[in-house]
């Protein structure tokens, strides 16, 4: 019986110490991935002068593109929340763009909630830009 | 009560090794936040042009705009305030100030030129057109290894066809 209940208490940490290692790494790469896609959107942000959130000419707007590309790296678009002070209004030249990109951190841990405690956290991603839009 | 020890041991074991990675990886995210924040600033440094040069086709930039637009663009992206220093060190990706070693707009002379910034770790930079060009330097501490690891990262944007 002894035994049983040092196995019990042992299999929880040696599945943490195998497998946390995979959740960390992931969580990492995904970060990774956010904020490369931010810092190659907000340089099309820069050139638009605002975060544009309707297509136009033919060409897919800013929002639906960063959407298209998180998508095909396996994130939810409907759990995306993308922020810019400049949704409305073109900045011109030498005014500042900003955006901002959101997404729930998902699997962080290997037992889930195993507390009780844990709360929904996010990454957050931020960039500034000087516009280069000439009206 | 070896296998105890042996357990304990492999716990410390694996958390210091847990800890370092964990280290390196938050250390990579700050490499590459500082590489994008730097390529932003040099981007919004090359835009202040001298208007009544730019009507003839010649690029021509305003020192003075270069350097303050180029540091307003660090503070806005790096969390840093006017002096450079973070302002929340606890918490910003950079524990430390940042040091600009080199920051120049190159307009004139005959291109392609090579830059010598006379800093130690930093190669020739060669420019194929007018061009501003940035040299940051900064530090992230390893604290499982008590060490620390000094950066210096080079930044250019060109403008292309002049």
């Amino acid at each position: 019986m002894k035994q049983l209940y040092a196995l019990l208490f042992i299999i929880p940490i040696i599945l943490y110490m195998m497998f946390q290692p995979s959740y960390d790494n992931t969580a990492f790469q995904r970060g990774v991935m956010l904020e490369q896609e931010l810092t190659r959107s907000v340089k099309l942000v820069a050139t638009e002068g605002m975060l544009t959130t309707e297509s136009s000419y033919g060409s897919s707007s800013i929002e639906a593109q960063i959407k298209s590309d998180l998508s095909a790296l396996k994130f939810d678009p409907s759990k995306l929340i993308i922020n810019s002070s400049t949704k409305t209004s073109r900045i011109p030249r030498g005014g500042y763009v900003d955006l901002e990109i959101r997404y729930p951190i998902e699997s962080r841990y290997v037992f889930k909630n195993f507390w009780g405690t844990d709360e929904q956290k996010y990454y957050i991603y931020r960039a500034t830009e000087m516009s280069e839009y000439i009206p | 009560m070896k296998i105890l020890y042996a357990v304990l041991f492999i716990i410390c074991y694996w958390w210091l090794s847990n800890f370092y990675l964990l280290e390196s990886r938050s250390n990579t995210i700050a490499d590459q936040r500082v590489k994008s924040a730097l390529d932003i600033a040099t981007h919004d440094a090359s835009l202040q042009l001298d208007v009544l040069q730019l009507d003839q086709g010649k690029i021509k930039f305003v020192p003075a705009n270069v350097q303050s637009a180029f540091l307003s663009s660090l503070e806005k992206n790096l969390y840093l305030d006017g002096s450079l220093n973070p302002l929340n060190p606890s918490k910003n990706i950079l524990p430390s100030a940042p040091s600009v070693l080199y920051l120049s707009g190159v307009d004139s002379g005959s291109f392609p030129q090579v830059i010598n910034t006379n800093i130690s770790g930093v190669p020739l930079i060669t420019i194929n057109n007018p061009s501003v060009v940035a040299v940051l330097e900064y530090t992230l501490p390893y604290k499982t290894i008590s060490g620390k690891r000094n950066v210096k990262i080079v930044s250019i944007h060109q403008y292309k066809g002049y």
